[in-house]
């Protein structure tokens, strides 16, 4: 008996070994006109503070153009600048991949925003998804700015939506070099200007502006080298 | 021996658990069609039932503990709100709308008079939320659920362990509604060949099902689809229903076309609860039906019906036949 089951373990870990896996770390990086800043500060030299930064990242890959791709399974990371480590995906891949991009959705696919109740990062309970019309909120970030005629000089950007024509999520592609530590940084001072706090500081459902703020926000990644 | 003891207890206690959490199978009538929840995600038990039936009944769902699921859905009116005011509610949104009764929502694909929740899960958000801190108070409600030893035991009963999470919450206020299935009026006994129309009925019934099951189609008495029956845009709400939602123009005006099962527990009727008697509903199809020439004609009823007094005379007759008293007094639907 107690042969057999040493038997089997053994069977079993070989088995895992033989799929050997290799842990990689992808980190993002938020910065401001290519400054760092820090949540709930004025941003230095620009009159503007940033208090929330969440999104959706899904169907995380690597690929290379000559080999297929590999896609984590049940890929879906609520990224929030707010939780310390917040910002950094584990990736378990192959140990001998060789891919030379780095792909993921930013937002939730179709799929899922119409499949019910999710748990995990998926979980209404984190705050990303619509009560009164159903869908998740793909890119939350919310801040004030003197410039801002809203409440309070806040804004709100809140962009979703997974019909079309206003489907919001986007796909993302990076050249990279695999190494264990990768690291990206989005500039989300672009993503500010390239909407103009004084005359559009709300976007809370789902619309073109969501979808051009989305595909703004789609194009800022970059790996740093 | 002493293992094999300890793995045959543990055997037991596994089997035991599992025969606790025994799923069970929604009861329908052999004349209704499949549902179109995936139970496949959310099997029912009774467990998980009797949760999602405390959270439906209990206040502590809303943000300042006053009103629960069942303040707008009443049991006794098959869980619609007879009482038109509706500007205690939560959002701006829920003023201008009729509370809708709640009964076969298994097979309801879209939720709300514009359709604008595609998942009966994600429904409860929207009451229990406000919309502009959602996700917060969300976690609040999880906390107050979390300092309830009722609801710890509760959920523990119905997941195995008493962590509250946001999706077990909304899983289990599911599954107590998807229990509401209204399938036993004197019409489905008469499907199930245990009784039979009087002859006004089916005069009624004849009519009927020339003039109206396009959209109130049986046996549920909607095809689930989006339709506009000519109402005339009320210009104080300017609600544009399922247009609003979908942005689609040849989508503006169209409402959920409503069950028309139970209607003499359920006035007003609408989506704004413009009319207090099914008579007035009657004659809205044959008096006022406004053509507003929108595109997407074909959900839409383009101009009065003819129906002669007597034959809405035999229509109401056979809509009475809709109503399903062992659903609106069933005790196992009650709070306690
Ligand atoms: C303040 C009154 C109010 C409360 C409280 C309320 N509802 Fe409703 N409910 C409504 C109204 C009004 C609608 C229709 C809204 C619309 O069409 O925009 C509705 C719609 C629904 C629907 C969709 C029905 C259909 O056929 O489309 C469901 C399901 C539902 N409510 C369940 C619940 C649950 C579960 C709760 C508690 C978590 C709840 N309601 C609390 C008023 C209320
Ligand atoms: C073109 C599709 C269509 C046809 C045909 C139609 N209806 Fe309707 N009916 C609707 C829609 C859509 C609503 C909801 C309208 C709203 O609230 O804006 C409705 C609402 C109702 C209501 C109110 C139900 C409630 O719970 O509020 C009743 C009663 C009703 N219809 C009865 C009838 C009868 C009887 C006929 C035939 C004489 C008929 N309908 C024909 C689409 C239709």
């Amino acid at each position: 008996m107690k042969s057999s089951l040493v038997i089997l373990f053994t069977a079993i870990s070989l088995m895992l070994s033989a799929q050997s896996l290799r842990s990689i770390s992808v980190s993002f990086i938020p910065v401001y006109k290519g400054e760092l800043f820090e949540l709930n500060d004025e941003v230095d030299n620009y009159d503007i503070t940033i208090s929330k930064l969440k999104f959706y990242l899904s169907n995380i890959g690597l690929s290379s153009s000559d080999k297929g791709d590999w896609i984590e399974k049940d890929s879906y990371h609520l990224l929030d600048f707010d939780e310390p480590k917040g910002m950094t995906i584990m990736l378990q891949i192959p140990e001998n991949l060789a891919a030379n991009s780095l792909n993921f959705n930013l937002g939730v696919d179709s799929l899922t925003n119409v499949s019910g109740a999710m748990s995990g990062d998926l979980d209404p309970m984190h705050g990303m998804y619509w009560a009164w019309q159903s869908g998740y909120i793909n890119f939350k970030i919310e801040g004030k700015s003197d410039k801002c005629p809203g409440r309070k000089n806040k804004f709100q950007f809140h962009l979703g939506g997974f019909l079309a024509p206003f489907n919001a999520m986007q796909k993302v592609s990076l050249p990279i070099i695999i190494k264990d530590e990768i690291y990206v940084v989005f500039d989300i001072g672009e993503l500010i200007e390239s909407v103009d706090v004084s005359k559009v500081y709300e976007i809370m459902s789902p619309k073109a502006k969501a979808v051009s703020m989305a595909q703004e926000a789609a194009s800022l990644f970059k790996i740093v080298e | 021996m002493i293992k094999w003891l300890v793995s045959l207890l543990g055997l037991f206690v596994v089997l035991v658990g599992f025969l606790l959490t025994e799923t069970i199978d929604l009861e329908y009538p052999n004349h209704f069609p499949e549902p179109v929840y995936d139970f496949s995600n959310n099997k029912l038990t009774e467990q998980k039932v009797k949760l999602g039936k405390a959270l439906f009944y209990d206040p502590i769902l809303s943000l300042d503990g006053s009103i629960s699921c069942a303040s707008c859905h009443s049991p006794y009116n098959a869980f619609a709100h007879t009482d038109h005011d509706l500007s205690h509610g939560i959002d701006d949104k829920i003023g201008i709308r009729n509370a809708p009764p709640l009964f076969n929502l298994a097979w309801q694909n879209l939720f709300m008079w514009d359709g604008a929740i595609n998942h009966l899960d994600m429904q409860a958000l929207a009451p229990i939320t406000s919309p502009s801190e959602m996700g917060d108070s969300l976690l609040n409600v999880i906390s107050k659920l979390e300092s309830s030893n009722k609801y710890r035991t509760l959920f523990d009963e119905a997941f195995g362990d008493s962590t509250i999470t946001g999706q077990r919450l909304l899983l289990s206020i599911s599954q107590f509604q998807l229990t509401l299935v209204s399938g036993n009026s004197k019409y489905d006994k008469i499907r199930e060949g245990l009784d039979t129309f009087s002859t006004q009925e089916k005069k009624g019934y004849d009519i009927f099902i020339a003039s109206c099951s396009s959209c109130h189609s049986e046996p549920l008495f909607t095809n689930g689809d989006f339709a506009s029956n000519g109402l005339e845009i009320d210009s104080t709400l300017m609600d544009y229903g399922r247009g609003s939602i979908t942005k689609i123009k040849s989508d503006s005006l169209l409402f959920k076309i409503p069950s028309l099962r139970n209607l003499a527990y359920t006035k007003p009727y609408m989506h704004d609860g413009r009319f207090e008697k099914l008579r007035e509903v009657l004659n809205h199809y044959t008096d006022d039906v406004v053509n507003y020439g929108r595109e997407n004609s074909s959900s839409r009823l383009e101009k009065n019906l003819k129906l002669s007094n007597n034959d809405k005379s035999d229509i109401l007759s056979f809509l009475k036949t809709l109503n399903d008293q062992d659903f609106v007094f069933n005790k196992k639907h009650r709070e306690r």
